[in-house]
């Protein structure tokens, strides 16, 4: 009775052992008692890398000539007095400043003006006159097979205030600071 | 015997005065060569500093490789750069250097000088850098190596842009966040 349990645990283990698949050496095959071998195709995922920030910004000016015109009066016999007919004003001539992004990151461009002139101010604009004040712009990064004018932006500066007394080739710089956008 | 002193006494007033003739004849000489020489050789013109000295071209400036870059249209009287550079640049105290890369393309049509700054202080700049060329390396300036720590710094890479032809500086100057590896 003992052989003939003995014979059929053994005739069961033998029989589960045929179906069993056998482990290779190499670590990514596996060959089945069918003679197939199966290669495990093994993918690795390696997140990138810190890519060094390549900034390519264009930055073009105009003539950034600036001219004060003293106010015009008239003499007005019945008040014995000048009147003003025409107020003081500076008028500008090629007051625009333009950056075009090609960095491989998004970038602002801040603006401020350096007065080389007592009492002479600017401010920067959103348009070449009467525009409303703007200091900053913000593009995008450049994209391949966008166009260029896609991440181009602009802004106007004018004088206003102070006055001069005559001509000067330095009334002050324009400073366009660039720096990485924030998402 | 008296006479003998008195002559003795003689003698030595005319030499006193002989030689203070002497002294009043050199002294006038002088003051006469002094006078010629005022009037007509010394120079009297006064140094003019010129409104725009001549500035080098930097030295280290090596030309861009297949720069076929368009110029950047600017408006008449105006002026355009393009402003290419690695935000990462290195500082070498032992070797007084910094290494970074900064291009002036042929797009530009002035010439720039930059300065590296680290909290106001000048680490390094250039000479002028034409169209068409980069830079790898500059030297520190002088005092500098003294002042830095090795470590990282947030510092600003300034671009000043100058007219070709005039020399002029541009109204517009550039500044760029620039991080700096200081190393022994």
């Amino acid at each position: 009775m003992k052989k003939k349990m003995m014979k059929l645990v053994l005739t069961m283990v033998v029989t589960a052992a045929m179906s069993m698949t056998t482990f290779a050496a190499e670590g990514n095959k596996t060959v089945t008692n069918e003679g197939n071998t199966n290669i495990t195709v093994v993918g690795k995922y390696q997140a990138e890398g810190d890519k060094t920030d390549v900034y390519s910004v264009d930055i073009a000016w105009g003539a950034m000539e600036f001219t004060y015109s003293e106010a015009n009066t008239k003499w007005n016999p019945e008040e014995h007095r000048e009147v003003e007919t025409e107020k003081a004003n500076w008028t500008a001539t090629g007051n625009a400043i333009t950056v075009t992004n090609h960095s491989n990151v998004g970038i602002t461009a801040s603006f401020t003006f350096a007065s080389n002139v007592d009492g002479v101010k600017g401010e920067f604009y959103d348009a070449a006159a009467n525009g409303n004040k703007k200091t900053t712009i913000s593009l995008d990064r450049a994209e391949e097979g966008s166009q260029l004018d896609s991440r181009e932006d602009s802004v106007y500066f004018n004088i206003t205030e102070g006055k001069i007394n005559q001509a000067t080739n330095n009334l002050g710089s324009i400073t366009v600071s660039i720096a990485k956008k924030v998402q | 015997m008296v006479e003998r002193s008195m002559n003795l006494n003689s003698i030595e007033k005319k030499w006193k005065q002989n030689r203070l003739n002497i002294i009043l004849s050199i002294g006038i000489v002088i003051c006469v060569g002094v006078t010629v020489w005022a009037l007509l050789f010394r120079d009297t013109q006064t140094n003019v500093a010129p409104d725009y000295p001549p500035q080098k071209i930097e030295a280290g400036q090596i030309p861009l490789e297949d720069d076929n870059s368009d110029k950047i249209d600017s408006p008449e009287g105006g002026g355009a750069i393009n402003v290419t550079f690695d935000k990462e640049a290195t500082v070498r105290l032992s070797e007084e250097k910094i290494t970074l890369y900064y291009a002036n393309p042929n797009a530009s049509n002035q010439n720039v000088a930059i300065v590296v700054m680290i909290e106001n202080v000048i680490v390094a700049q250039s000479d002028l850098i034409t169209p068409g060329n980069m830079i790898t390396e500059l030297m520190l300036t002088d005092d500098v190596i003294s002042r830095l720590q090795e470590g990282r710094y947030d510092a600003t890479l300034v671009v000043k842009a100058y007219e070709p032809n005039s020399g002029e500086k541009a109204m517009v100057d550039t500044e760029c966040e620039l991080t700096v590896t200081v190393k022994w």
